[in-house]
C-alpha cells in the first residue's frame, strides 16, 4: 500500500535513497530534509509499504510555471528496493502519482532522470507514455 | 548605450513580453495570465527576477526561485527563464546575466544553479556549457487527459 511518510520511516528513507545517489544521507541531514518536507506547501513524500517493509518511496511536487501559468506535478524522487524490482511497484507509484497531479488539476507530470538509467528506469518511463524533452543543467 | 543589469518591477512587464514571444515562439502565450505570473515573481520574497538594459530597454531577461526539496543539502536557484532579445545575441548579454544570477545566488548562500532546457536549444546548450554547467540528467514528461 501506498501512504504518507512518517518520521519512523527515517532509516527506510535513507536506504532508498542511497540506491539513487550512491551515497548514504546521515541522519539528522535526513530528518531536516523530511522537516522540510513535512513543512513545504508544494512538497509531498509517499512510501510503498509491502508485509510491513517499506520497499519503495516517491516524491511528489506541484511546480508553477511561468510558460503558460499553469501546473504540472513532478516526480520529485521515485525508487523502488533493488530485491523488489520488476513487481510493478514502480508502475504502481507512478499512477499515483498520475493520480496526485490529476487531484490538484495538473496539465501534465514531468521528472528529472539522470544519465546512466535508459536500461531500467527510462523505459519504463516511456512505456508509462513519457516522452524525453530536454536537459537538465547544473552549475555549482 | 549604457548596459546595466537590474531587479525587475511590475513596470518592466510590456517592455519584457516581446522576449518571452522569442523565448516561446511556437506557444500562444496567454498576455493576462502571464502577467499575473509576472508581478507574483516581481513580488515574491523567493524569486529574483533581472533585465539587462541597453539605455531603457530591456534587451535580456532573467529569472531563477530559490527553492529546496529532497534533493539538496540546502537551498538551490532554479532558472525558469532566461532570454536576449534575438538582435543582441552573441555580445556577451546572457553572460552577464547568468554570471549575475550567480553572484546573487551565493550570496544568498544558494549551493547551485539549475535550469532545464528543450532538446532543440541546441545553441543554448553550447553556453551553458561554455559557461561552466554540466549537463546531467533527461526530462521526461507525460500530458494528463
Amino acid at each position: 500500500m501506498i501512504r504518507k511518510f512518517e518520521y519512523k520511516d527515517v532509516q527506510d528513507i535513507r536506504r532508498l535513497f542511497g540506491i539513487l545517489t550512491d551515497a548514504m544521507i546521515a541522519e539528522p541531514d535526513m530528518m531536516r530534509r523530511l522537516e522540510y518536507i513535512e513543512n513545504s506547501p508544494i512538497d509531498s513524500l509517499y512510501v510503498y509499504e509491502s508485509n510491513d517493509a517499506v520497499v519503495g518511496l516517491l516524491g511528489f511536487r506541484i511546480r508553477e510555471n511561468i510558460e503558460d501559468d499553469s501546473r504540472y506535478g513532478e516526480i520529485s524522487a521515485i525508487v523502488v528496493d533493488s530485491d523488489c524490482q520488476k513487481q510493478g511497484i514502480g508502475r504502481l507509484l507512478m499512477d499515483f502519482a498520475e493520480q496526485l497531479a490529476n487531484e490538484l488539476h495538473c496539465k501534465g507530470t514531468w521528472l528529472v532522470s539522470g544519465f546512466g538509467r535508459e536500461e531500467e528506469a527510462h523505459r519504463l518511463y516511456k512505456s508509462l507514455g513519457y516522452s524525453a524533452t530536454g536537459y537538465r543543467f547544473v552549475k555549482q | 548605450m549604457e548596459v546595466k543589469i537590474r531587479k525587475a518591477t511590475e513596470n518592466d512587464f510590456d517592455k519584457v513580453y516581446p522576449l518571452f514571444e522569442q523565448l516561446w515562439p511556437n506557444k500562444e502565450l496567454d498576455r493576462d495570465a502571464l502577467r499575473t505570473v509576472f508581478y507574483r515573481g516581481v513580488n515574491s520574497a523567493t524569486d529574483e527576477l533581472w533585465c539587462l538594459d541597453d539605455g531603457n530597454q530591456p534587451i535580456g531577461f532573467c529569472a531563477y526561485a530559490i527553492v529546496n526539496n529532497l534533493w539538496q543539502a540546502g537551498y538551490i536557484a532554479y532558472m525558469y527563464a532566461m532570454v536576449v532579445d534575438e538582435q543582441q545575441r552573441g555580445k556577451g548579454f546572457g553572460t552577464m546575466l547568468i554570471e549575475a544570477s550567480i553572484e546573487d545566488a551565493k550570496v544568498k548562500g544558494l549551493k547551485l544553479l539549475e535550469l532545464d532546457s528543450g532538446f532543440h536549444r541546441e545553441k543554448a546548450h553550447e553556453f551553458y556549457l561554455k559557461l561552466g554547467f554540466e549537463k546531467r540528467a533527461f526530462l521526461f514528461s507525460h500530458p494528463l487527459q
